[in-house]
This record gives structure tokens, C-alpha cells and sequence, in this order.
């Protein structure tokens, strides 16, 4: 009589937990398509960018310009969040990188990508981690208005 | 599990944050909680006025047990370190700032003007302190034989 001791082998991976190519903050300007190169390989059929932009307005005025601060473990922690996302969507391959410093109306101040085997779970897993780095990332931001007000905000 | 216990400092000085001069109560605060045992965050130095909320807020998403601000506690119109800690907390203790304050009467009035705050964000111990190293240090004292405690019961402990 034999034992079958790995029902599942054989099976898709679904069990195996997405991987984190990078995660954390970065003072250089990034950009999606460095993001999209590095969670792209043979096995991906999906890949899903996401850019969040300096813009134009806040609240009704005019933005300038605005500098990010984060504190010193920062990285770190981007590194734990997007860790816990890859966990929640098997079989994904993740990048994320925050700005830190000055940054002008138009520049990138988040670029995530998921990359999966189909669209449905990429497309999941980059929402899953942008909302994580954006609410969980200990960062904050000076924000200039054209009126020459400033404002410090707490992400 | 004390040694699991992170603090974070926050340093609320526009010449300090702008360099002009250096910092002298970060590694009071820093020591102090290396005493108690925690893991400590390495400090976060803003300009007086809003920034401190928002670093604040910041810091908090790290969740430590314990986050000392040092400095923005008194009159000057920039000082606005409780007003932006306020909003952060979800259960002030006055206890422990009337306290604070008892323990700096004794050796200067001035004490009666620092304005900060105690209270829990979370699960997070928050305390405003003054900026002066001196003013720091006995508030220190004050919170010495209790800070254990506090963070005791802000983890859900149910001892006395």
C-alpha cells in the first residue's frame, strides 16, 4: 500500500508566496520601465505598472513643487509591506520605490509593478501594493503652493 | 516581552532641523530609552510648526510602543507641538504631564509654561516634552518608574 505524501505536486504553485525584487525608497528619480525590466521574466504573462505623480493642485490651489522626507527606516519598512502583499498573492514578482527629496510637478513620486502569470492577480497584487506603501510608509511630505504657502502633510 | 519594544524620538526645532546647531537632546532621549530596553529608532529632527505632526504621523505607522517629543511645548507662536499632537491621540493621560510639570516647578517656574502633552496613539505611548536638556532629563525622571507600566497596559495587560 502506498501513501500519497505530496497530493499537490504536479499542481500550479499557487501555495509558493509572491517574490519582492525591490522594495524601499530611493533619492534618484525612478521610473516604470526599470520596474517593469526587473519583475518581467519568461513565466510572467502580466505585468502591471502603477506611477503616482506629483500634481498640479491639492485641495483647490496650485502646487509647485514638494520634498519628501522618510525617516531612517524607511526602506526597511516599504521592504516589510511589500513582504506582507507578496504573501497575500501568490506567484507574483513585486517592485516598489518611494521618492525621497525635492521632486517638481510631473515626476514620479511612486512606481510599483506586479508581474503574474495572468492579468487578474498582477493587476491585484499592484494595487494591493500601492495602497500598502502609501499608507504604511513612514514618510512625509513639504508641499509648496504657488501663493508661496506651505504645507506639511503626514502620508 | 520588553525587549520587542521599539521608541521613536522626535526633535521639534527649526535650527536644529535646519543644522544651525546641533541637536543636544536626541541622545538623552535615545539613552533613556536604551535603559528601559528598547530598540531604539533613530531620530527624526523637523521644524517647529505642522511638519511635526506630520512626522509624527509618520513615525507612528512604525508602530513603537513609546514616542518622545523633544521640543514646540512652550509660548512662542511657532510652538505648536501639542496642537499637532493632539489630533493623533486617541486617549490623553493629563496625569502624567501634571506630573511632569510638579517635577519642574521645584526648580524653575518656567515650568508651568511647557504645554505638552501624554497620551495613547494606538498602542503607542506619546509624550511631549520641552526642548531644553535639563527640562528633558526630569521629565525623564518623572516617567521612570512607570514607563514599563504604561506600556504594559497599552498592550492589553490587565495588572495594576
Amino acid at each position: 500500500m502506498t501513501t500519497e505524501q505530496h497530493p499537490e505536486e504536479g499542481a500550479p504553485r499557487t501555495g509558493t508566496p509572491g517574490e519582492v525584487v525591490f522594495a524601499g525608497v530611493s533619492a534618484e528619480p525612478i521610473d516604470q520601465s526599470t520596474a517593469w525590466d526587473a519583475v518581467e521574466t519568461d513565466a510572467t504573462g502580466a505585468v502591471v505598472t502603477f506611477g503616482g505623480v506629483v500634481r498640479n493642485h491639492d485641495g483647490g490651489r496650485d502646487v509647485t513643487r514638494l520634498a519628501y522626507s522618510g525617516h531612517p527606516t524607511a526602506s526597511a519598512r516599504i521592504r516589510e509591506l511589500a513582504e506582507e502583499v507578496a504573501a497575500r498573492h501568490p506567484g507574483t514578482r513585486l517592485w516598489a520605490a518611494h521618492r525621497v527629496g525635492d521632486l517638481d510637478v510631473g515626476d514620479a513620486a511612486l512606481v510599483a509593478a506586479a508581474a503574474s502569470a495572468h492579468r487578474g492577480e498582477a493587476f491585484e497584487a499592484c494595487r494591493d501594493l500601492v495602497e500598502a506603501v502609501k499608507y504604511g510608509a513612514p514618510i512625509w511630505k513639504e508641499q509648496h503652493f504657488a501663493d508661496g504657502d506651505v504645507e506639511w502633510v503626514g502620508l | 516581552m520588553s525587549t520587542a519594544r521599539t521608541g521613536g524620538i522626535l526633535i521639534a526645532s527649526t535650527r536644529a532641523a535646519a543644522g544651525v546647531y546641533e541637536d543636544q537632546t536626541a541622545p538623552i532621549v535615545a539613552d533613556w530609552l536604551a535603559g528601559h530596553g528598547f530598540t531604539v529608532l533613530e531620530p527624526v529632527i523637523v521644524p517647529d510648526g505642522e511638519a511635526v505632526g506630520s512626522a509624527l504621523k509618520a513615525l507612528l505607522t512604525l508602530g513603537p510602543s513609546v514616542v518622545v517629543t523633544s521640543g514646540g511645548t512652550g509660548l512662542s507662536p511657532d510652538d505648536t507641538t501639542p496642537e499637532t499632537t493632539a489630533p493623533l491621540l486617541d486617549r490623553q493621560i493629563p496625569g502624567i504631564q501634571e506630573a511632569i510639570r510638579a517635577a519642574g516647578l521645584v526648580k524653575t517656574p518656567h515650568a508651568a509654561l511647557s504645554r505638552g502633552l501624554a497620551g495613547a496613539a494606538g498602542s503607542t505611548f506619546v509624550v511631549n516634552l520641552p526642548g531644553s536638556p535639563r527640562g528633558v532629563r526630569d521629565a525623564l525622571g518623572v516617567l521612570d518608574p512607570m514607563i514599563d507600566h504604561i506600556c504594559r497596559q497599552l498592550e492589553g495587560h490587565r495588572d495594576h
